[in-house]
């Protein structure tokens, strides 16, 4: 699975750790990772929910890119 | 399961998963060894049963623990490791005093050893995995 | 593991999971039961072992049945739903036959495994149907709300 760089470069633009986006999502640092490598499907639950901490929305960081 | 987010729940479904057919395995190739040469390995074969049944649960310990779904989010890690650290070599160390081979065969004894290794893979599946993250964040820092 | 799609795949996970967590269960049950009243209620206790093992397994196959999750987009359900159901037909017929006592002396033979076989079969062709009749009965509730 492809890397998720448009989140890490969302969450960089607002100053933030995986942690930071783990608490703020009520998940485990280690599950941010592996959303960011591309090693794990997060579910549309998740999906809103880190959109919602990021200010941003679900294509922005999940829609497929060209 | 409630206290764990939802990858630490599929990574020990997947996990579990994977050791309950590992785990089956193990059980049908110890079952025909019996059956065909007749090979007994264990002191009785509740022991034998017991062993495998050791050997499944440590690699869903192992796999558990490196990939952050062992610990629920709210306990400290380290912490535990280190308990556990510190359990495991005791009854390692307590379980090499009395042998556990007899005639061949493994005996009863073994179980304060198996116990032992079973609390030991957790921090060193702990460690390995902090140590293989803070190399993979390096080398993200790099790449940027 | 890659014909399932990620629900079957999920679903999978799961019940094999707890298939291993109910079988360390029935595992640590009858050890206990071994040590404090000395019961055996097969041949051997390899045999015992195998037989708690074939539960869990039967148990997970269930569960796949039942969740959708056993067979894959371009298997015929219905068919092989059918076939199963005749071959533990048959093994069960052959599995109760009076030259193979399932049960000696109060224990129970490896002749159950015939038997075991034939019931996990028989079970999947009837936890099939059943997944086919609810949900034949979930859509029609969902259609007579949605016209209401």
């Amino acid at each position: 699975m492809a890397k998720n760089l448009r989140l890490k470069t969302a969450r960089a633009r607002l100053d933030m750790s995986q942690q930071d986006l783990a608490d703020a999502v009520d998940v485990t640092r280690q599950t941010i990772s592996a959303i960011e490598r591309g090693d794990y499907n997060p579910t549309i639950n998740l999906c809103i929910r880190i959109c919602k901490s990021l200010n941003v929305t679900l294509n922005d960081l999940f829609w497929e890119e060209d | 399961m409630d206290n764990f987010d939802e990858y630490q729940k599929f990574m020990r479904y997947k996990y579990g998963a994977y050791s309950f057919i590992f785990l089956m395995l193990l059980i049908m190739i110890n079952y025909l060894l019996s059956l065909v040469f007749e090979v007994q390995w264990a002191e009785t074969k509740e022991l034998e049963f017991f062993l495998l049944i050791s050997i499944a649960l440590g690699y869903f310990i192992v796999m558990s623990v490196y990939k952050g779904a062992f610990f629920h989010q709210k306990y400290t890690p380290t912490v535990y490791s280190a308990i556990y650290f510190f359990l495991g070599l005791m009854n390692i160390y307590v379980s090499f005093s009395i042998s556990f081979i007899k005639d061949g065969r493994v005996t009863f004894n073994s179980i304060m050893l198996i116990n032992g290794v079973l609390w030991f893979l957790i921090p060193a599946a702990y460690i390995i995995r902090e140590f293989v993250e803070k190399r993979r964040d390096k080398n993200d820092i790099e790449e940027k | 593991m890659n014909q399932f799609d990620e629900y079957q795949k999920y679903m999978r996970y799961k019940y094999d999971s707890h298939a291993f967590k109910l079988l360390l269960f029935l595992v640590f049950i009858n050890f206990v039961v071994g040590i404090y009243t000395d019961f055996q209620w097969a041949e051997t206790s390899g045999l015992e072992h195998l037989i708690l093992s074939y539960i869990a397994v039967i148990y997970t196959v269930i569960m796949y049945i039942y969740h959708g999750a056993y067979f894959n987009k371009k298997q015929n359900g219905k068919l092989y739903a059918g076939l199963f159901f005749a071959i533990g037909l048959l093994s069960l017929i052959t599995g109760f036959s009076p030259y193979s006592p399932i049960i000696v002396d109060g224990k129970i033979t490896s002749n159950i495994i015939m038997l075991l076989n034939g019931g996990m079969f028989l079970l999947i062709a009837i936890t099939y149907l059943l997944r086919l009749y609810l949900e034949k009965r979930k859509n029609e509730k969902e259609g007579e709300e949605y016209y209401d």
